[in-house]
């Protein structure tokens, strides 16, 4: 770490250069009102020295000698050039500019583009925004802010993921994730966690590698919606493309800035089972302490003595109704920032460190990270420009707890089963078992307490305590480039950049613990790298009075390789000595894929007036996944941006500055895309298990034998490139000098020729072939509004936001003949994530059967429900999300508010199953479990219905037939929700007070996050939690999913 | 403007042509090429672990030789087939389709390796007759082999008639003087070919046993087998598949009460079918079966009817049955001594009702042994047990055959279907209270992912609609 810092070091010392004859001006920037205006450019012409106006509008700026003119400009303001002479103080009054209200927006591959010139949707979020309210996964600052895009987190676990999707699903096989550049340069972010079953039993929410980005080192990111407008990119910019640019060194009235962040937060669970406080465990009202769940009597009603959970004669037993809430802790996160930034005309640079230490809400689950950025550029000579950046990231974490179902450590499984009657704090205190809690005979050595008499389920702080998750990693991106201006109109850019990483994880089963009675633990090693080198060709030329033309032709190279192994050890001689030495078994396997592209493309613009735009882009890569006869495909997208009010200023209602801005948009494109590597030959592959649908797999060698296994994929023949067309229309308005703005775009994209493992019989012996098939499309509409509904004189402004996305997302066709496409199935009990033509992805499980009015049809002997056939049980993807956001500002202070909505897709929750099937949920105590009638029909012997007229045998019995192995239908939820997501209070003390001290600027913030469900028709969980985490397909399966958290916080800000 | 375009074309020529002569996308993590052992040991793995426990727990339940208790819920006891996943696939996939492939294998190899031929063919007969007896009509002439996009469904009596054919070769090919797949691949019988033709010969028995109630032209290709006494002829010929008392390598049956009981059987009970006929033949196998429930009194066997909740009381099968090591039987030495006694006393062969009852008497002894009672014990019991006749062979040999198989619910299953017309089963059961059909079941049903993929899978059939051979 010490040599990061000393190049950090000496790259800043060469880049400072002491400028001769300094001279200080200083002055104030106010608007036409006469209010002050913070933020303004302030620059030497000519040079890269400069400052920025602070709160009340005032700068102050050393200028060499040789400054002539100073330059202010703010967006909204026409820009002011104002000539130096001998003056030392000078005053500016900025003139609204109402036409022009430019902005510069980071485009594919680096480049840097004005917003009007663009034909193409874009959203920008800049860096202060994620930082006023910081999330560990810098991801979850874009919720709700980016029309069209939707984020979803997994889970409350520390550190966990956030899914991402842009515009809806793009492929039937994969999940839909978008690309992540930094600084122009591809970096991953993976959230590799082992095969559909190791998520969906036991899995850990290992989080996702672009949450180890880091907030105070983001000066924007921009989201590239369409292919027209992330085409450059290539074959992975289909999903979309979020473009991060990194902090540079900024001129101010110092050599150097220094800036310091601290924050601090809590979380607490933000929702939990709601749980009956009346009924001891037991089986139809008798009570059993064998057993974990709330169907036995009231527990008033037990007259001692009896026997507890732990085996001891007990006269009474008590309730203890907040064990689910007293579980969880209050989870603390420190972040810690400091950067030094600076610049000159000869250079720029910027150093930052970031802390974070957090704890989690689940007890003994941590998570802590350290982040170091350097950023310099540097002159070299008036036509050579170079610079570096590099990022290293070190994460590292313990105790993320386990998830899904079918493993004895899932904490949410474990606390939905705990019986009343069971005191969580003595499990606290007692992690291990006495004699009379169900031993296993000859068995010696520590044992788990468990929470029955059974000794079924552990302890869950036996779980916490012993049976850890923990994982590191070490990480470092970044690159350099080299600029070159051959002529003015003439410039060479290369750039070669990198993202690497090695993660260790091992995951222990303590020897004792309850269903794994000898232990166990399983050991990966991740190593991922990317490589990409760039060479760029920009020419940039007047074409006569009236056109410029901008040519880019680039040369692309892109390697990504991947490595892993993992060794997964069972059976431990010594209790908690977690070596393989000390396994009785160890099973390893490893994994290994390369794989290349090269691209070449050309990007060719042509400006009509400064109002007029058109852009040509053009793409081929060559593959090394495809076959070599077909692995080279082009691609190519055109696009439009008309400036109306810019092209005819002195139309009606623009001169009277109504509609002051008006821009028409629209694009075309077309994105090829290439295959995983080693996809196209036969092959045999060495097994590791044989499989089971139970956990206790046979692990190979067996006796001695080592096993292969032919591929169960019939591989491709004639493979060719996917294939992704997409238009997008859109326009941006703005009324009143700005004070409303509307931006609304339609989009469709076609996806098509995907390649895809379809299907076959399993009696052909395959289970899949792998072949070009299948169309899926998304047709959408994006909507901002902006608004701004008061702004006084004295300095008050309120303004409003709101986002909105419908998104349809269709699957148009699969294969010939072939009705339906499982994507993901969920878990062991038969629910799945299938998309069938005409349809969107939906889940799928045994629905109730119903008569031909859809009546539920009962069982007259039970009075019960009876399991009918499979069917879809509804969508996965909402109709539309919303984003609302207000803010009010006056002078210093400004408070903003995010509510969050969601309307439609479904939610099956594994929690409420479980909670309600054990007995355990508020709902199954209604009425002192009388036996009700369900409603519904009843079959007559001639056919026709009645209703029902059979009350349930019993409420148990009601309850346990509504569980999601019986039907998931019942546990199957409306997933619409709006949420408060944000609140946040910023307060900059004013100017007076700082500069009675040695602060630049002094800020202070308040921030609230996932503060509140407003409203959900999901009972017992937060309906936002998704077991698939970000590499499968498919959301709204919940399956023991830690609750989400809620957090509060304060941040202070100063610089020096 | 010229300068930009030469640039262009320059950087394109530059990757023209990529990754032609390329070994970058030759896959580092799998092979090109197999030896057929390392094949046949994943399927006859794989094989053995379905058998073993994901069709073992909801075959044993559905066909009354094991109780749930309602431990598990009741629907399994009531038909519900939602648990037998992946037997169908994966017997196809993991299981079948590598036999295939090794059998290519190896007769592509110089020169054919005859012996690894053999046994992957007796393997196959083996997995398609049990599929078939499970499902009925399935997929075989056409299946497996990845070049039929939607395999037929062929009748049972084809595809039992094919099993045998398939035995047929193999026993033809398999050379006791020659190598083929040895230890440790042949997880069976480490290479012994002359094992491996008796274990083919005995299961053509099986086979041949389950097809002659519908088909009564089979009794006389019993009775050559019988003459031809080439079959499991000891204890030591049995088939079987050996687990070991290492983590990853335990019969899954033991590692289900150990995963999810820790280590306390508390999930498989005494079902009354069985333990009112062992009670009927004052059989010394209950306590070997069996053990008491926690709260009852030593010797105190409570057993529960399919449906029926358990209580404290309520007792289990025998932990013993449930250890570690013990192998999972494919055909054991008893099976083979009852059904020669059977072929006898069905007339299929020589040697009339002495005969029969000496050969019955054997291989109850056997059994017995099998799970553990003493030897003494076990001969009284056996020579107790009353002559064969005419009017009784038929109850005691269904009996005896049964009560064999307790451990074995695939075969026990087939055994409880062909001892009698339907209705007339032994030991006579009734269908449980909450079944969605009248009567017993009688056949599993095809699994979503075959008909959702494949239009030739039959369609309507309902879980009591008996089977071809099941008369």
């Amino acid at each position: 770490m010490k040599k990061v810092l000393l190049i950090a070091l000496l790259l800043g010392s060469c880049l400072l250069r002491v400028q001769a004859q300094p001279r200080v001006i200083s002055g104030k920037v106010t608007s036409p009102e006469n209010e002050p205006i913070p933020g303004v450019n302030v620059v030497v012409k000519g040079a890269n020295t400069g400052s920025i106006t602070t709160a009340d509008g005032t700068y102050q700026l050393t200028v060499s000698a040789t400054a002539k003119t100073l330059v202010f400009s703010f967006i909204g303001y026409k820009t002011a050039e104002i000539a130096l002479e001998n003056q030392t103080r000078i005053d500016v009054k900025l003139a609204n500019d109402l036409t022009n209200l430019s902005e510069v927006v980071v485009t594919a591959n680096a480049i840097v583009r004005e917003k009007k010139e663009l034909g193409y949707a874009v959203s920008t979020v800049a860096g202060t925004d994620l930082i006023k309210a910081r999330d560990p996964n810098v991801l979850n600052s874009l919720a709700g802010r980016v029309a069209g895009v939707r984020i979803t987190q997994q889970s409350g676990s520390v550190g966990g993921s956030s899914r991402v999707m842009i515009r809806g699903a793009n492929s039937i096989s994969s999940a839909s994730e978008p690309l992540f550049v930094v600084d122009g340069i591809p970096i991953s972010n993976s959230s590799f966690n082992g095969s559909e079953t190791d998520i969906v039993t036991g899995g850990v929410d290992v989080g996702n590698r672009a949450s180890d980005l880091n907030p105070d080192d983001i000066e924007s990111m921009n989201v590239l919606k369409g292919a027209a407008a992330s085409a450059l990119y290539g074959s992975r910019a289909r999903n979309g493309v979020i473009v991060i640019t990194t902090k540079r060194g900024k001129p101010g009235a110092k050599k150097m800035n220094v800036t310091v962040n601290s924050s601090f937060r809590t979380d607490n669970v933000l929702r939990v089972p709601d749980l009956q406080t009346q009924y001891a465990q037991g089986n139809l009202g008798v009570y059993n302490p064998q057993l974990g769940n709330g169907w036995g009597p009231l527990v008033s009603g037990i007259t001692g003595p009896v026997l507890d959970y732990k085996g001891e004669t007990v006269q009474k037993l008590n309730v203890y109704p907040q064990n689910w809430r007293n579980f969880f802790v209050t989870g603390r996160t420190f972040i810690n920032s400091a950067s030094i930034d600076g610049a000159s005309d000869q250079g720029d640079y910027r150093v930052g460190y970031t802390n974070l230490q957090q704890t989690g809400t689940v007890p003994n689950s941590e998570l802590g990270r350290h982040t170091f950025a350097i950023n310099a550029g540097r002159k070299i000579t008036d036509k050579l420009t170079s610079r570096v950046w590099l990022n290293y990231v070190r994460t590292t974490s313990d105790g993320r707890p386990q998830q899904g179902s079918n493993t004895t450590n899932i904490i949410s499984t474990i606390l939905a089963g705990t019986p009343i009657t069971v005191d969580i704090n003595e499990l606290r205190n007692n992690l291990f078992a006495p004699a009379t809690q169900a031993v296993p005979t000859g068995w010696t050595g520590d044992l788990a307490r468990a929470i029955d008499l059974n000794g079924v389920q552990n302890n869950p702080y036996f779980v916490t305590t012993f049976n850890r998750f923990s994982n590191s990693v070490d990480r470092m991106y970044g690159g350099t480039s080299l600029s070159y201006e051959l002529t003015p109109w003439f410039n060479l850019t290369g750039r070669v950049g990198s993202d690497f990483f090695t993660e260790n994880r091992r995951a222990v089963t303590r020897r004792g613990t309850r269903g794994r009675l000898n232990g166990q633990f399983d050991t990966n090693e991740i190593y991922e790298r990317e490589l990409q080198t760039d060479l760029i060709a920009t020419v940039t030329r007047p074409l006569g009075a009236d056109w410029t033309f901008k040519g880019i032709i680039g040369h692309q190279f892109n390697q990504r390789t991947n490595r892993r192994s993992r060794v997964q050890s069972q059976g431990l001689n010594i209790d908690q000595l977690y070596t393989f030495a000390n396994a009785q078994s160890n099973v390893a396997s490893n994994f290994y894929s390369r794989r290349e592209i090269f691209g070449a493309y050309g990007d060719f613009s042509f400006d009509f007036r400064n109002y007029l735009f058109l852009n040509v882009t053009g793409r081929n890569d060559w593959s090394s996944t495809l076959p070599v006869s077909n692995n080279s495909y082009f691609y190519p997208s055109t696009s439009v941006s008309f400036v109306l009010s810019e092209a005819f200023p002195n139309l009606g209602i623009i001169k009277r500055d109504i509609l002051s801005y008006a821009k028409l948009r629209a694009n075309y494109a077309n994105v090829g895309s290439d295959e995983d590597p080693y996809q196209l030959a036969f092959t045999y592959n060495p097994l590791t298990q044989a499989n089971d649908i139970y956990t206790f797999n046979i692990l190979y060698p067996i006796g001695g034998a080592s096993a292969f296994g032919a591929t169960n994929v019939l591989p491709p023949t004639n493979l060719r490139p996917q294939q992704q067309t997409s238009y997008e229309f859109g326009t941006e308005l703005k009324f009143f000098g700005g004070r409303i703005g509307l931006d609304l775009t339609y989009y469709r994209s076609l996806n098509y020729d995907q390649i895809i493992s379809i299907a076959v019989p399993q009696s052909t012996g395959y289970s899949a072939r792998r072949l070009n098939v299948g169309e899926i499309s998304n047709q959408g509409l994006e909507a901002m509004l902006t608004v701004t509904p008061l702004k006084t004189r004295s300095g008050f402004r309120w303004d409003a936001m709101v986002n909105f996305n419908r998104n349809r997302n269709r699957v148009e066709s699969l294969a010939p003949g072939l009705t339906e496409f499982v994507t993901t199935s969920g878990d062991g009990f038969g629910i799945f994530v299938v998309a069938r033509p005409g349809e969107t992805f939906n889940i799928q499980g045994v629905g109730w059967l119903r008569d031909p009015n859809g009546n539920i049809v009962i069982n007259p002997s039970t009075g019960l429900r009876t399991p009918g056939p499979r069917r879809l049980l509804g969508n996965i993807y909402p109709d539309w999300t919303m984003g609302i956001s207000n803010s009010f500002s006056y002078k210093g202070l400004d408070l903003s508010f995010l509510i969050d909505m969601r309307k439609g897709g479904v939610v099956n929750s594994q929690t409420v199953s479980i909670v309600r099937g054990s007995g355990l949920a508020v709902e199954t105590a209604v009425n002192n479990r009388t036996p009700f009638i369900d409603p519904g029909v009843i079959r007559n012997p001639d056919g026709t219905y009645r209703p029902n007229d059979v009350p349930v045998a019993s409420v148990q019995q009601y309850w346990s037939q509504l569980d999601n192995s019986v039907s998931p239908e019942s546990n199957t939820f409306d997933g619409s929700y709006t949420k408060l997501r944000e609140v946040r209070l910023a307060y900059s003390l004013p100017r007076t007070i700082v500069s009675k001290t040695p602060f630049g600027n002094i800020a202070l913030g308040l921030e609230g996050r996932n503060l509140w469900i407003i409203s959900s028709n999901v009972p017992h969980i937060d309906p936002e939690a998704n077991v698939l985490g970000t590499g499968l397909i498919g959301e709204g399966l919940e399956r023991g999913s830690i609750p989400s958290s809620r957090s509060i916080g304060a941040n202070l800000r100063f610089t020096f | 403007m010229k300068k930009i375009v030469f640039v262009g074309l320059a950087l394109a020529l530059t990757t023209t042509g990529c990754f032609k002569d390329s070994t970058l996308n030759i896959d580092p993590n799998r092979s090109t090429t197999v030896d057929p052992s390392l094949l046949f040991a994943g399927a006859s793995t794989q094989f053995s672990l379905l058998r073993v426990a994901e069709l073992t727990w909801p075959v044993a339940l559905m066909n009354q030789m094991w109780a749930s208790g309602g431990r598990w819920g009741l629907a399994q006891a009531q038909y519900d087939q939602t648990r037998v996943r992946s037997a169908w696939g994966r017997t196809y996939t993991d299981v079948l389709k590598n036999l295939d492939v090794a059998i290519k294998v190896a007769e592509q190899a110089q020169p054919v390796n005859k012996n690894a031929v053999a046994q992957c063919k007796i393997m196959k007969a083996f997995a398609y007759s049990q599929t078939s007896l499970l499902w009925g009509d399935i997929p075989f002439s056409e299946a497996s082999t990845g070049t039929v996009d939607l395999p037929k469904f062929d009748k049972q009596a084809d595809v039992l008639t094919g099993c045998v054919a398939l035995l047929d070769e193999a026993i033809a090919q398999a050379d006791p003087a020659g190598k083929g797949i040895i230890a440790p691949n042949d997880l069976y019988y480490g290479g012994d070919m002359a094992k491996w033709r008796k274990f083919a010969n005995s299961l053509k028995l099986r086979i041949l046993f389950s097809m002659v109630d519908a088909d009564p032209t089979k009794a006389a290709a019993i009775g050559q087998l019988l003459t031809g006494n080439a079959m499991i002829a000891s204890a030591a010929d049995a088939m079987q598949f050996k687990y070991y008392n290492q983590p990853g390598q335990q019969n899954p049956r033991f590692s289900f009460t150990a995963i999810f009981r820790g280590g306390v059987q508390s999930d498989w009970y005494c079902s009354k079918p069985v333990y009112d006929l062992l009670v009927s033949l004052s059989d010394p196998r209950i306590p070997y079966f069996f053990q008491p429930g926690p709260a009852a009194a030593p010797g105190e066997y409570i057993a529960l009817n399919s449906v029926e909740t358990f209580t404290t009381k309520s007792a289990l099968v025998n932990l013993n049955l449930l250890k570690p090591d013990l192998p999972e039987v494919s055909f054991s030495y008893s099976e083979q001594l009852l059904l020669e006694a059977e072929a006898i006393a069905r007339g299929f062969a020589t040697g009339g009702f002495a005969v029969a009852t000496t050969r019955m008497r054997a291989g109850v002894r056997e059994s017995l042994i099998s799970f553990g009672v003493p030897t003494a014990q076990a001969d009284a019991y056996a020579a107790g047990l009353p002559a064969l006749t005419v009017a009784n062979y038929r109850a005691i040999l269904s009996q005896q055959q049964y009560l064999d198989l307790f451990m074995r619910p695939v075969e026990g299953w087939t055994q409880h279907r062909r001892s009698g017309i339907v209705g007339q089963e032994i030991p006579a059961m009734t269908t449980p209270q909450g079944a969605p059909v009248a009567g017993l079941v009688r056949r599993l049903l095809y699994r979503s992912e075959e008909i959702n993929s494949n239009p030739n899978t039959p369609a309507g059939i309902a879980v009591d609609a008996p089977q071809w051979f099941d008369k």
